[in-house]
C-alpha cells in the first residue's frame, strides 16, 4: 500500500507537472490579518498580465485559470498591503492581506455619490472616517473635524445647546451671505440653513438655533469626504462652489463575514458640559455710582469697596456688604450629554440593510435648556437582477430644545447679559430663591426694576424650538452593459422649525407678556439622471463618461406671529394676547442643468479629467439666467513611471493640477421694486406699535434697491497639489497651493441711509483668495510590540483680498452690525471689521478732552481682518495594543474679534481690571488739544486733567468706541483628547460580543494661550449664515466637555 | 443596437424634459408676500407713524434727559447717560433710519405715485411734501449739515451733507409748493390721520411749518425778518382747533409708547422719569398751577422738589412726571397751536408790535394750560401775575419770559423744548453731574453707520459746538 500510495504521489506529481506546463485552476481563499476575515472583493491578477485577472466572491474565495507562463498572482485590495505570490505545484493558494499603512489605491466618493479612485482625481480631496466624528463627540458633528482637514475651519457660535458651527473651506469668496459648503447625504443636497439669517433676528434676543447639518447623525456616518475646490460643482451646481461636504452613511455592504452578514452595534456615551471661560469679575466693589451704594438704582460695580456694611440690598432687606466672587460661576451647572444609539445591519450578495436609530439627550449649562433628538436612519438597496437595483435611504430626525438662552441685546432676557451684569454683591443662590415679592412681583436685580433676575428668565421665559425633518433618496440603477450604467436619483429635504419664545407676564420690560411663534417649513427636491458609459480606446487609453441631468428646487417658508399684552398667566396661545402682530415671508427657487464629466485615464498613471455644466436658474432675469462653466483636471501619478521597490524611502508620488470655472444665481426676488405692507413701526424698549393703527394700514417701499440686469456671478479656481509618500507610509505629504477669483459677485451694497434705502443690489467686485493646505503625517515610531505613534499636522493658511468692488466704489459694507460695528471690504486688503475708534494727533498719541480728562472718541477705523491668516491642527495619536490615546492642538493666528462682554464689563464697573489701583482718579495718558481764539488746533500738550475711575472705564466701555474692545483673535487650544481601550479577542470571544471599546475622551478643555479678556475667542455673534465674524455679543459661553463612550458589536 | 437605443431614447426624455419645463417652469421669480402697486396715502401714512413713533419713544425720551426738561434720576442707564452726554448710537441710529429710509423715501414714493396716478392726487403730493420738509426740519435741528439736495435718491450713492442754512432755505420751497396744492384744492384726502382731510388745516399746519423755519434761521439770516413779518400780517398760519396730533388709542399695540414703558416695565406706574430742576424751579418761579399737573410730589411731603442732571433721584424727597403727562392716548403733538402762539408772539416782540406780542403771550400761556385743564380762574390770576408787566420789561426779558413760558408748555415736546433753548438760551440749564462735555450738548453725534457707508459724510464736530442757526449768548 505505501508503495503504492508512492507511486501514486509521484505520478500525480508528474501530470500536474504536466498540467502545470499547459494550463490549470488555482484557487483559494483570501483573508485579512486583522481578523482573519474572508475578504471580498480583492483583485487577483496574474503578474506578468494585466489582463488575466478575478477578485475573490463574497466569501473570499476566488479561481483563475492560468497558463504556464504564469509564475505568480498579484493580489490587490484597498486598504490593504498588495501581495504577490509565487505559485508553486499546488493549486490551492490561501492568501492573508495585511492591512496598509500606504492606501495608494484609496477610493473617495465624489460627487454624486460616484466612487473614484483617489489617484485619478485633479484636485485636493480629504476623507474623514466617520470613527472620528464619534470618537469625541459633539452635538454638531461639523465640530468634529475641527482642526483635522487643511482648508477647513470650523468655528462653533456659542455654548447654545445644539448651537452652531459655521464652517469655512479656504476663506470666504463671497462679499454678500452664503460662504458655507454644501452638504449632500448619499447623493442628495442637503440644507444647512440656520434661518437665523436676519441682522434683527439676530440682534435682538436671537437664540442660536445652530445649523441643520447637525441634523446628521455621526453615529450613521460611514465616511465623510471633504471637497474642497469647486470639484463638485458640475454635480451639484454653483451650490458647492465654496466646497462640498460629501456624506456616505454607514450600510450594510462592508461587513465582513460569511455569505450573510449581520451585525449589531451598540453605542453608549455620557459627557460633562461646563463653560470653557467666564469673565474675570472684580470682587471689591458694590453696586452705585461714583463710589456711594445704590441698589434701587444700579445693577454694576460702580458702588463703594465692600467692606461689611449694613446696607438696603436689592430686595430691601438690610443686609452686611458681602462679594460672592463665584456667583456668576455658580449661575452655570453641569451639563449633560447622553447619546445612545444601536443599529442593526445585515447584508448579503443581493442586497443590503441597516437600521440606526440614536437618541441625544442633553441638559445645558444654564439652567432648565435641554435639549433631545431622535434620529431614525434606514438604508437599504437590493439587486433586483444582474442589472437593476434599486435603493433608498432616509433618515427622520425630530428635535427638540427648550430654555435656549437669548443672545444679543435689546431683549429683556438675555440670559447671559443679565448674568454677567449682576452685581457683585448678589448671591445667585439667594437670587434663585427670590423671583417674586411679597406681592407676587418679580424682584429685579435693581429696586426701581430695569433688570431682570436672569433666574426669573431661565425659570419662566423659555424658548422653544422643534425641529422635525425628513431626508433622503430613493435611487435606481440599471447596468445596461459592463461599461454603461445609468442612475435616477430623486430625493428630498423637508423640514419643519417651530420657534416659541415666550415671556411671561410679570417679566420687567414685558409686565404684561408675550408669546412669539415662528414656523419655518423648508422643503428641497432634487433629481438627478446619470448615465456612465466607458471605453477603451486601446490597452493603454481610456475614458470614463458621465453625463446627467439636474432638477433641483427649494421652497420655504415662514409665518410669525407675535402676541403681546396677554390676559392670563402662563397660558401661551393667541387667543391670551390683546393684540397680534402676523407677518409672513415665503419664497421658492428652481435650477436645472444638464452636465457631463469626461476623464481619459493612461496607463493608469495618467488622468486628464474635462468637465462642462450648464444651468438654468429662476433667480436671474429671464435673458440671463442661463449659463455654463467648464473645468479641466489632471492627475499624474509620476512614481509609477519610477522603478520602486517595496524598501525604498520614496515609495508614492502624485502631481496634480486643476483649472475650473464656476458661476452662479442670486436669491429670489432681488430683480424687481416692491411694496410690503407692514406689520409695526420699531417702538425702542417697548413692543411695536402695530398695524394697521387707528384701521390704518401702513405700506413701505423696499428697502433694498432692485437691480433687473444681474448676470450670474463667476468664479475661477486654480489649483496645483502634490501628494507624496515616504518610508512605506511612514510619511505622507499632501501640498496645495490654490487660487480663487470671483468676479461679477452678485452683492447687495450697503448704501448710506440717506439714499433711502439700506441696500443695492449690483453685480460688483473681485475678490481673491490665495491659499496653501499641508497636511503632513509621520509616524515616527512604530515597533513590532505594537507600540506606534502618529502624528500629523493640518496647516492651512489663507490670503483673501478684494481686488477691486463696483466702480466707483472704494469700499462696500457686507455686514453691519450692532454698535456701529461693520464688516467691510476695502480693495487691497482682506474683509476687515470698522468701528468707532480714539482720535488722534498726527503722532498717535490719544486725544483728551481737557475739560473732562476723556479719552475723545473719533471716527470709524479699521480694527483688522477678520480672517485668520493661518490654521494649524496637531494631532498625536499613540496606540499600543488594544490602547490608543490622541490629542488635538488647533492654532489660529492673525485675525481679530471685537468683545461686547468685554465692553459691557467694564462699563459696568464689572470686570476684574476697573478695580484696578483702588479706583482713585488718575491722569490718563494723552494729548489735549491747544486752541487758538478762534477754535483752531494749533498743537498738542500732554494731558494733566484729572478723570475718575468710573468716568474713564465709562469712557472706554462707550459703546461708539470698539477700537478699545478689539483683540487680536490668535489662540492656542487643547481641542480633543481621548482614550481609548479595545478589549482584546481573547476577554470578548468569552462574550457574547464580537467586539468591544470603551473610551474617555474631551473636547475644548484648554485655552492654552488667547490675549482675549474675559470670553472664548472663538465667540462669534453673526451666526452660520452671514458673512460676518470677529464679533462677540453676549454669548452663551463655550463649553469644556469630558465624556465616556462604550461601544460593543453583536 | 438595443442598448444603443435605450441609451438614445433616454437622452431624448431628457431632452424633452428641458425643452418642455424651460418656459415657465423657472417663472417663479416673484415675491408672493408684496406688490408693485399701492395706495399713497398708505405710505404717508407709514411716514406719519414711523416719525411720531419714534418722537414718543427712542429720540424723544433720551432728549427729554439731554435737554434737562426731565431729569433721569439715574432710574435707568438708557436714560442717565443721554442726560451726560453718552449717546447711544441705538437712538442716533435708529432716528436716523426713521427719518431716511422709513419716511422720506415712502414720502417720495408717495409723491409719485400721488402725482403720476390717474387721476391724479395732488393734495396727498402736498401732504407728503410738508411731511418731508417737517421730518427734514427735525432730521436738522438734531444733526446740523444733513443730506438733503441729493437725499432719497437711488442714482446717488454717497449724499453730500447740505449746509443747514440751505437745507432750511430749501424747506421753504418745498412747503410752498405744498401751500400752494392746499390753496388750490383737487381731489380728496383720504385716510388722514391729522386734519380728516381738510386741506385748509393742512394749508394752515404747512404755514406753521415755515413760520418755524423761518424763526430758526432768523438770528444768522436776519433777512428772515422780512417773511415772518409778512406771514405775521396774513395771519393764515395754524388756528385753534387745529393742532397736528398723531393718535394713539388705549388698546394693546396701539398704546403712546412712551406711556408702554412705564406700562411694560412697571405696570403703568411711573419709577423712571423723574421731575427736572431746570423744570421745576422755571415754574416755581412763577407759581405755576401746572406743576402739581405734571408731577407728583415725592412720599415724604415736603413738595415738589427736581432733579438735578445727571444726579440720583429718591422717591421719597423728588417728584416724578405724573401720568396726566404720560398717558396710554397721549398724542404726539407734532405742531400745536400753542407753540405757533408762543412762536407768533416771540415774533411780534422782536420784529412786531409789543402790544401784540403781550396777546399772543397771553394766548399762548392759556392755550397750553387750557390743553392740561388748569381752570379760567387760575389762568387769569396767573396771567395778571406773570404777564400783566409785559410791555414794561426789556427785549430781552420779554424773550425770557416767553422762552421760559414757552419751556414750560414744551413739557411734552423735548426736541422743540431743547431748540427752543439752543435759540434763546432760556431757562438758564444746569451742567449735568457726570457731564461727558464741558457745555451744554448742542448737536448730535452722527450715526456711525451713516458716516462709515458715505464718504462724503463730514465728521462729527464737538457736541458743544452750535449749528448753523445757534448763536449762543455768554449765558451759560
Amino acid at each position: 500500500m505505501k508503495k503504492q500510495s508512492a507511486i501514486l504521489l509521484i505520478c500525480s506529481f508528474l501530470f500536474s507537472l504536466q498540467l502545470w506546463a499547459q494550463e490549470r485552476t488555482v484557487r483559494g481563499t483570501v483573508r485579512s490579518a486583522d481578523d482573519n476575515s474572508p475578504l471580498p472583493g480583492v483583485s487577483v491578477v496574474a503578474a506578468n498580465n494585466n489582463a488575466l485577472g478575478t477578485s475573490t466572491d463574497i466569501d473570499g474565495k476566488y479561481e483563475l485559470r492560468v497558463g504556464a507562463d504564469v509564475t505568480s498572482l498579484v493580489f490587490s485590495f484597498i486598504g490593504f498591503e498588495k501581495k504577490t505570490v509565487k505559485l508553486g505545484a499546488g493549486d490551492t493558494y490561501d492568501v492573508v492581506l495585511g492591512t496598509s499603512a500606504l492606501n495608494l489605491d484609496e477610493v473617495v466618493v465624489g460627487a454624486v455619490a460616484i466612487e473614484r479612485e483617489k489617484k485619478e482625481l485633479g484636485y485636493a480631496v480629504t476623507t474623514v472616517g466617520g470613527e472620528e466624528t464619534t470618537k469625541a463627540r459633539d452635538a454638531n458633528m461639523l465640530n468634529t473635524i475641527s482642526g483635522k482637514v487643511s482648508g477647513v475651519r470650523v468655528t462653533s457660535q456659542s455654548g447654545s445647546l445644539g448651537g452652531g458651527a459655521k464652517i469655512i473651506i479656504r476663506g470666504a469668496n463671497s462679499l454678500s451671505g452664503n460662504n458655507q459648503p454644501l452638504f449632500v447625504v448619499d447623493g442628495m443636497p442637503i440644507s444647512n440653513s440656520g434661518f437665523n439669517g436676519t441682522r434683527n433676528d439676530i440682534i435682538t434676543g436671537g437664540v442660536d438655533v445652530g445649523n441643520r447639518a447637525a441634523d446628521i447623525n455621526p453615529d450613521d456616518i460611514e465616511s465623510m469626504t471633504v471637497l474642497k475646490g469647486a470639484a463638485a460643482t458640475v454635480l451639484y451646481g454653483s451650490r458647492a462652489k465654496n466646497g462640498a461636504i460629501i456624506i456616505t452613511t454607514k450600510s450594510g455592504k462592508n461587513l465582513k463575514g460569511g455569505k450573510k452578514r449581520s451585525s449589531i452595534s451598540l453605542n453608549s456615551s455620557v459627557r460633562f458640559d461646563s463653560p470653557l471661560r467666564l469673565p474675570d469679575f472684580q470682587n471689591e466693589y458694590a453696586q452705585g455710582d461714583q463710589g456711594v451704594y445704590d441698589a434701587q438704582n444700579y445693577s454694576n460695580g460702580w458702588g463703594p469697596k465692600i467692606s461689611g456694611q449694613r446696607v438696603m440690598d436689592y430686595k430691601g432687606d438690610s443686609v452686611n456688604l458681602q462679594a460672592y466672587p463665584d456667583n456668576v460661576k455658580n449661575f452655570y451647572q453641569t451639563g449633560m450629554t447622553y447619546i445612545n444609539s444601536i443599529s442593526f445591519s445585515q447584508g448579503d450578495e443581493n442586497s443590503a440593510f441597516r437600521l440606526g436609530y440614536t437618541n441625544l439627550k442633553s441638559t445645558g449649562i444654564v439652567p432648565n435648556s435641554e435639549m433631545e433628538r431622535n434620529t431614525f436612519t434606514t438604508n437599504a438597496s437590493r439587486n433586483l437582477s444582474d442589472k437593476l437595483e434599486a435603493g433608498v435611504s432616509a433618515s427622520v430626525v425630530i428635535t427638540s430644545t427648550q430654555g435656549n438662552p437669548r443672545q444679543g441685546g435689546n431683549n429683556p432676557s438675555t440670559t447671559v447679559s443679565l448674568v454677567n451684569g449682576m452685581p457683585r454683591t448678589i448671591d445667585s443662590k439667594e437670587l434663585k430663591n427670590n423671583l417674586v415679592d411679597e406681592f407676587g412681583n418679580a424682584i429685579g436685580l435693581d429696586g426701581s426694576r430695569t433688570v431682570n433676575n436672569p433666574y426669573w428668565v431661565t425659570t419662566y421665559n423659555l424658548t422653544q424650538n422643534k425641529v422635525d425633518r425628513f431626508y433622503g433618496n430613493a435611487y435606481v440603477n440599471y447596468k445596461f452593459s459592463d461599461k454603461v450604467k445609468a442612475t435616477y436619483r430623486i430625493g428630498s429635504d423637508i423640514y419643519s422649525d417651530v420657534r416659541e419664545n415666550i415671556m411671561r407676564k410679570g417679566t420687567i420690560g414685558r409686565v404684561n407678556g408675550e408669546y412669539e411663534v415662528r414656523d419655518i417649513v423648508s422643503n428641497q427636491l432634487n433629481s438627478d439622471l446619470i448615465i456612465t458609459g466607458q471605453h477603451q480606446f486601446s490597452e493603454d487609453l481610456g475614458v470614463t463618461a458621465i453625463v446627467g441631468h439636474n432638477v433641483n428646487e427649494r421652497k420655504a417658508s415662514s409665518t410669525r406671529i407675535l402676541g403681546n399684552d396677554l390676559l392670563a398667566t402662563d397660558l401661551y396661545t393667541y387667543t391670551n394676547a390683546q393684540s397680534i402682530s402676523n407677518t409672513s415671508d415665503s419664497e421658492i427657487r428652481r435650477l436645472y442643468g444638464v452636465y457631463g464629466d469626461f476623464t481619459f485615464d493612461f496607463r493608469d498613471y495618467l488622468f486628464l479629467t474635462l468637465t462642462g455644466r450648464n444651468d438654468w436658474s429662476s433667480t436671474l432675469p429671464a435673458d440671463n439666467r442661463s449659463y455654463f462653466y467648464p473645468s479641466v483636471a489632471t492627475s499624474f501619478v509620476f512614481s509609477e513611471l519610477m522603478d520602486i521597490e517595496s524598501d525604498d524611502i520614496f515609495r508614492y508620488g502624485k502631481f496634480r493640477a486643476s483649472y475650473g470655472a464656476v458661476g452662479s444665481d442670486e436669491d429670489p426676488y432681488r430683480l424687481a421694486f416692491f411694496y410690503t405692507p407692514l406689520a409695526d413701526a420699531f417702538t425702542q424698549f417697548v413692543p411695536n406699535i402695530l398695524y394697521p393703527h387707528n384701521n390704518r394700514p401702513g405700506f413701505a417701499a423696499t428697502n433694498t434697491i432692485p437691480n433687473d440686469k444681474l448676470r450670474p456671478q463667476r468664479q475661477k479656481t486654480l489649483e496645483l497639489g502634490t501628494e507624496l509618500v515616504f518610508f512605506g507610509g511612514q510619511l505622507k505629504l499632501d501640498f496645495n497651493y490654490y487660487r480663487t477669483r470671483t468676479t461679477d459677485q452678485i452683492v447687495q451694497l450697503t448704501v448710506p441711509q440717506s439714499t433711502g434705502f439700506n441696500l443695492k443690489t449690483v453685480n460688483a467686485g473681485e475678490i481673491k483668495n490665495d491659499g496653501v493646505e499641508i497636511q503632513l503625517s509621520a509616524t515616527p515610531i512604530r515597533t513590532p510590540s505594537g507600540f506606534s505613534w502618529t502624528t500629523s499636522f493640518a496647516f492651512s493658511s489663507n490670503k483673501q483680498g478684494v481686488v477691486s468692488l463696483a466702480d466707483g466704489l472704494e469700499e462696500y459694507t457686507l455686514t453691519s452690525g450692532f454698535s456701529g460695528l461693520q464688516i467691510k471690504a476695502e480693495p487691497g486688503k482682506e474683509f476687515g471689521l470698522y468701528g468707532g475708534g480714539y482720535e488722534r494727533d498726527p503722532n498717535g498719541n490719544i486725544i483728551i478732552d481737557e475739560n473732562t480728562g476723556l479719552r475723545r472718541i473719533g471716527e470709524t477705523v479699521r480694527l483688522g481682518d477678520i480672517y485668520p491668516d493661518w490654521m494649524l491642527g496637531i494631532n498625536n495619536e499613540f496606540s499600543y495594543k488594544g490602547f490608543n490615546l490622541s490629542f488635538l492642538i488647533d492654532i489660529r493666528k492673525g485675525g481679530i474679534i471685537f468683545s461686547n462682554t468685554t465692553q459691557d464689563l467694564r462699563f459696568s464697573g464689572l470686570a476684574k481690571e476697573t478695580a484696578e489701583n483702588g479706583r482713585a482718579d488718575f491722569v490718563d495718558q494723552g494729548v489735549n488739544e491747544v486752541l487758538d481764539v478762534n477754535g483752531n488746533v494749533t498743537g498738542y500738550k500732554p494731558n494733566e486733567t484729572t478723570v475718575s475711575a468710573q468716568d474713564y472705564w465709562q469712557q472706554l466701555g462707550n459703546n461708539s468706541l470698539a477700537e478699545e474692545s478689539t483683540y487680536a483673535a490668535d489662540f492656542i487650544k487643547l481641542r480633543e483628547i481621548r482614550l481609548g481601550y479595545v478589549l482584546p479577542k481573547s476577554l470578548v470571544s468569552k462574550t457574547p460580543f464580537q467586539s468591544i471599546e470603551i473610551g474617555v475622551e474631551g473636547r475644548n478643555l484648554w485655552l492654552i494661550d488667547s490675549e482675549v479678556p474675559h470670553v472664548d475667542p472663538e465667540a462669534n455673534f453673526f451666526g452660520t449664515s452671514l458673512t460676518g465674524e470677529g464679533v462677540e455679543f453676549a454669548s452663551v459661553p463655550s463649553v469644556r466637555s469630558i465624556g465616556f463612550n462604550l461601544r460593543v458589536t453583536l | 443596437m438595443k442598448l444603443r437605443n435605450i441609451f438614445m431614447s433616454l437622452l431624448v426624455l431628457i431632452a424633452i424634459g428641458l425643452v418642455g419645463c424651460k418656459k415657465d417652469w423657472l417663472d417663479v421669480n416673484d415675491d408672493p408676500e408684496v406688490t408693485s402697486e399701492v395706495d399713497p396715502e398708505y405710505l404717508l401714512f407709514a411716514s406719519q407713524t414711523e416719525y411720531s413713533v419714534n418722537r414718543t419713544s427712542e429720540i424723544g425720551l433720551s432728549g427729554s434727559m439731554w435737554s434737562q426738561l426731565w431729569a433721569s434720576g439715574r432710574s435707568a442707564g438708557v436714560f442717565l447717560n443721554p442726560e451726560r452726554y453718552i449717546f447711544s448710537i441705538f437712538t442716533t441710529g435708529n432716528t436716523w433710519r426713521t427719518h431716511y429710509p422709513n419716511s422720506q423715501k415712502n414720502l417720495k414714493f408717495a409723491i409719485e405715485i400721488a402725482e403720476n396716478s390717474e387721476p391724479a392726487k395732488p393734495l396727498i403730493a402736498a401732504q407728503a411734501r410738508t411731511m418731508s420738509a417737517l421730518i427734514f426740519y427735525t432730521t436738522t435741528i438734531l444733526w446740523g449739515d444733513i443730506p438733503y439736495s441729493e437725499a432719497i435718491n437711488p442714482e446717488i450713492d454717497f449724499p453730500k451733507f447740505d449746509k443747514q442754512e440751505d437745507v432750511l432755505n430749501g424747506l421753504l420751497g418745498d412747503l410752498d409748493v405744498a401751500i400752494a396744492s392746499f390753496e388750490t384744492p383737487s381731489g380728496v384726502i383720504a385716510n388722514d390721520h391729522y386734519f380728516s382731510g381738510d386741506p385748509a388745516l393742512w394749508a394752515a399746519f404747512a404755514k406753521s411749518l415755515k413760520f418755524r423755519i423761518l424763526m430758526l434761521m432768523v438770528d444768522k439770516d436776519p433777512s428772515k425778518s422780512t417773511e415772518i413779518q409778512a406771514m405775521l400780517a396774513s395771519d393764515e398760519m395754524m388756528k385753534a382747533g387745529g393742532d397736528a396730533l398723531y393718535a394713539f388709542q388705549n388698546a394693546s399695540g396701539a398704546f403712546n409708547p412712551n406711556w408702554n414703558v412705564l406700562n411694560t416695565f412697571a405696570g403703568g406706574q411711573n419709577f423712571f422719569y423723574f421731575a427736572s430742576e431746570v423744570t421745576v424751579e422755571t415754574m416755581k418761579k412763577y407759581n405755576d398751577p401746572r406743576l402739581t399737573i405734571y408731577f407728583d410730589p415725592g412720599t415724604d411731603t415736603t413738595g415738589i422738589k427736581g432733579v438735578y442732571p445727571g444726579e440720583t433721584g429718591s422717591y421719597e424727597k423728588d417728584a416724578l412726571i405724573s401720568l396726566n403727562v404720560v398717558t396710554p392716548t397721549s398724542p404726539e403733538r407734532v405742531f400745536t397751536h400753542t407753540e405757533q402762539l408762543f412762536l407768533e408772539a416771540e415774533a411780534e416782540s422782536r420784529f412786531g408790535s409789543v402790544v401784540n406780542a403781550e396777546a399772543k403771550l397771553r394766548a399762548a400761556i392759556t392755550s397750553s394750560m387750557q390743553y392740561w385743564g388748569v381752570s379760567q380762574t387760575d389762568i387769569d390770576a396767573y396771567l395778571a401775575a406773570n404777564v400783566t408787566g409785559f410791555p414794561a420789561l426789556t427785549p430781552e426779558q420779554r424773550l425770557q419770559l416767553i422762552a421760559e413760558q414757552c419751556w414750560i408748555a414744551f413739557i411734552d415736546k423735548p426736541i422743540e423744548a431743547w431748540t427752543m433753548w439752543r435759540r434763546l438760551e432760556f431757562p438758564q440749564l444746569l451742567l449735568p453731574n457726570g457731564a461727558t462735555l464741558g457745555s451744554f450738548v448742542r448737536r448730535l453725534p452722527y450715526p456711525p453707520d451713516e458716516l462709515s457707508a458715505n464718504r462724503n459724510a463730514p465728521s462729527t464736530p464737538n457736541l458743544d459746538s452750535p449749528m448753523w442757526f445757534d448763536i449762543p449768548t455768554s449765558n451759560p
